[in-house]
């Protein structure tokens, strides 16, 4: 379906694979993901979604395949280049700055926005002050949008697990980045909090945000995304809209344990 | 309308303020404190404190680890004490020259080392102190030997060269304001936040466009520099320097100052330097067994006030009062 070259697609990739010790995490694939739309990626444990993600946040260097962003090669680039580029991303585990603030935590999210000279920060000079006035305002909005405002100068530890998850996702969103990747962002939340991460989800993608979702949680999968990429075994195995996935035989074998070719 | 103004200065400027405060508090004390002996032991706290301000912003901050600061610390010594005594170059030279040169030393000491953390970035840095110890023994044409180097020029200021332990005083805790300020302004900038970030996590730090090589290679370049300073003010201030004062020893004491004072605390690392430098003179006849107490100093610290003398006691201090508040919520809810 994907358009090669069309000024709609925003990442790309094609023949991506990674290998762990001889065996396949990711087998040529290729998925496109689109401005302005969500982008699930779904399949059982395993399957190699997180290592998709590691791949395209630098993380991990795949073995073989191409992932363009804005028509840009990702692959050789270190993880804070990517980040600068445009790409963000919240974690499974969350692995938040848990020492430190939960507003010091979203600033960071801006650390890419900062671009201070050490001469600068030594001197704060009026430029620098400036600037982090309009960081720290950026990122008290945040977290008034993700409901942390009043958690603001609290240690990031503090928070409940409910909370942690939607301090990660205010993190990846205060930079406001062309692309966001979300790593099971509901997982371990309770049929409450998923719901709210699901409205914040669905308020950032009407704000113009393009995101790629990993997901176990199949209502906010389908309830959220436009397009659905279903990986097993490291390939590809189905993609199209949430109701075609959800029809397909394919998909249904996977989820349904019939063991796959490669696993 | 005015007093709102006056507290949103205070609130906008308080790290300025603070730095102010205390500075008017450390000048009146050489005219309190007639002995030069005991002004003697606070100049070598403020000399101390640069060094120990540095290395914090490396350990505390970055959260990285350095045994071989005092390495950086005697490169600066004897940068600065050669340059002025074989080179005729004026103190006030050949500190920053030193210094440039010094951080360029850890630059290139940083690179290949800074792929490594924790127990392996200790054992690296504590080489890199005895190769330098080493050589400032045995280089005698140069460093002078185990005797080392004597003569070296005080500080001048507007052609007088400075006499006596009050007009030094004013000079080092200068020097320590100075670094206090600076070294306060950078961790509250993108780049201190960066740093606090990796020490954390380094790849959620990568993912927020933190460059956590270059970060950790920065940061101890910087902290070599403060080093490098705090050797040069050392060396004009005493006049004569030996190797025995930068050995491996040294760089732990100096790693003892940060714990103490509290890991990424800035102002306990004055507290930390202070109460270290101090505490063996006040021991008298029991000052061979320095190394030993500094070790027991540690244990003490670590247990009872994890987070160092300044946050730990005030982090009691607030204890104490919001139990004291709770009592007192508890009488008037029962009253």
């Amino acid at each position: 379906m994907a358009v090669a070259g069309s000024e709609r697609v925003l990442l790309q990739t094609s023949g991506l694979t990674k290998y762990f010790g001889g065996l396949p995490a990711l087998h040529e694939v290729g998925l496109s993901a689109e401005r302005g739309q969500v982008t699930a990626l779904i399949g059982p444990n395993g399957a190699g979604k997180t290592t998709f993600i590691n791949c395209l946040t630098g993380i991990l260097q795949p073995d073989r395949g191409s992932m363009t962003f804005e028509g840009r090669e990702l692959s050789g680039l270190p993880p804070h280049r990517i980040a600068r580029l445009g790409i963000a991303r919240t974690f499974q585990n969350l692995r938040l700055f848990s020492g430190l603030s939960v507003l010091d935590n979203v600033l960071c999210g801006l650390s890419a926005r900062a671009g201070d000279s050490h001469l600068e920060a030594f001197l704060r000079t009026p430029a620098l002050r400036h600037r982090e006035r309009r960081l720290w305002l950026t990122a008290l909005e945040t977290l008034d949008t993700f409901g942390l405002a009043e958690r603001a100068s609290v240690p990031a530890d503090a928070l409940s697990y409910g909370e942690k998850k939607r301090l990660d996702l205010a993190r990846a969103f205060v930079s406001n980045p062309k692309l966001v990747l979300l790593d099971e962002p509901v997982a371990g939340l309770n049929p409450d909090e998923t719901e709210r991460v699901g409205t914040l989800i669905r308020q950032m993608r009407r704000g113009g945000a393009s995101l790629i979702l990993v997901e176990h949680d199949m209502d906010l999968v389908m309830s959220v995304s436009d397009h659905v990429v279903v990986l097993d075994g490291g390939r590809r195995i189905a993609e199209g809209s949430p109701e075609d996935v959800q029809s397909n035989p394919l998909v249904l074998e996977a989820y349904l344990g019939k063991i796959s070719a490669t696993a | 309308m005015s007093a709102a103004r006056a507290a949103k200065f205070a609130r906008r400027h308080r790290m300025g303020l603070s730095v102010i405060g205390l500075s008017v508090v450390l000048l009146p004390v050489p005219l309190i404190l007639a002995n030069p002996w005991q002004l003697g032991i606070l100049n070598l706290v403020a000399v101390n404190a640069v060094v120990v301000l540095g290395l914090n912003l490396f350990i505390g901050y970055a959260g990285q680890i350095s045994l071989g600061h005092a390495a950086f610390f005697g490169l600066g010594s004897y940068g600065s004490a050669i340059l002025t005594t074989a080179g005729g170059i004026p103190p006030w030279a050949a500190m920053p020259i030193t210094a440039v040169g010094v951080a360029l030393t850890a630059l290139i000491i940083g690179v290949p080392t800074l792929r490594l953390s924790g127990h392996y970035l200790a054992m690296a840095t504590l080489g890199f102190n005895i190769v330098v110890h080493h050589i400032l023994v045995h280089w005698d044409p140069v460093t002078g030997g185990p005797s080392g180097l004597t003569g070296i020029p005080p500080f001048g200021v507007w052609g007088r060269t400075l006499q006596g332990e009050a007009q030094q005083y004013y000079l080092l805790w200068g020097a320590a304001m100075v670094a206090l300020t600076l070294s306060v302004n950078f961790v509250r900038s993108g780049l201190g936040r960066g740093l606090a970030a990796l020490a954390e996590d380094e790849v959620a730090a990568a993912a927020m466009g933190v460059d956590v090589r270059r970060g950790k290679i920065a940061v101890f370049t910087i902290s070599a520099a403060f080093a490098s300073v705090g050797g040069s003010l050392f060396a004009h201030y005493m006049g004569t320097i030996t190797p025995d004062t930068f050995g491996i020893f040294a760089s732990i004491d100096f790693v003892i100052m940060v714990v103490v004072g509290g890991l990424g605390s800035l102002w306990g690392s004055l507290a930390g330097a202070a109460f270290v430098t101090i505490l063996p003179h006040l021991l008298g006849p029991l000052e061979d067994s320095k190394d030993i107490l500094h070790g027991l100093i540690v244990v003490v610290v670590l247990l009872v006030l994890p987070r160092g003398l300044v946050a730990g006691l005030v982090d009691l201090a607030k204890a104490q009062l919001a139990r004291r508040g709770s009592a007192v919520a508890t009488r008037i809810v029962q009253g």
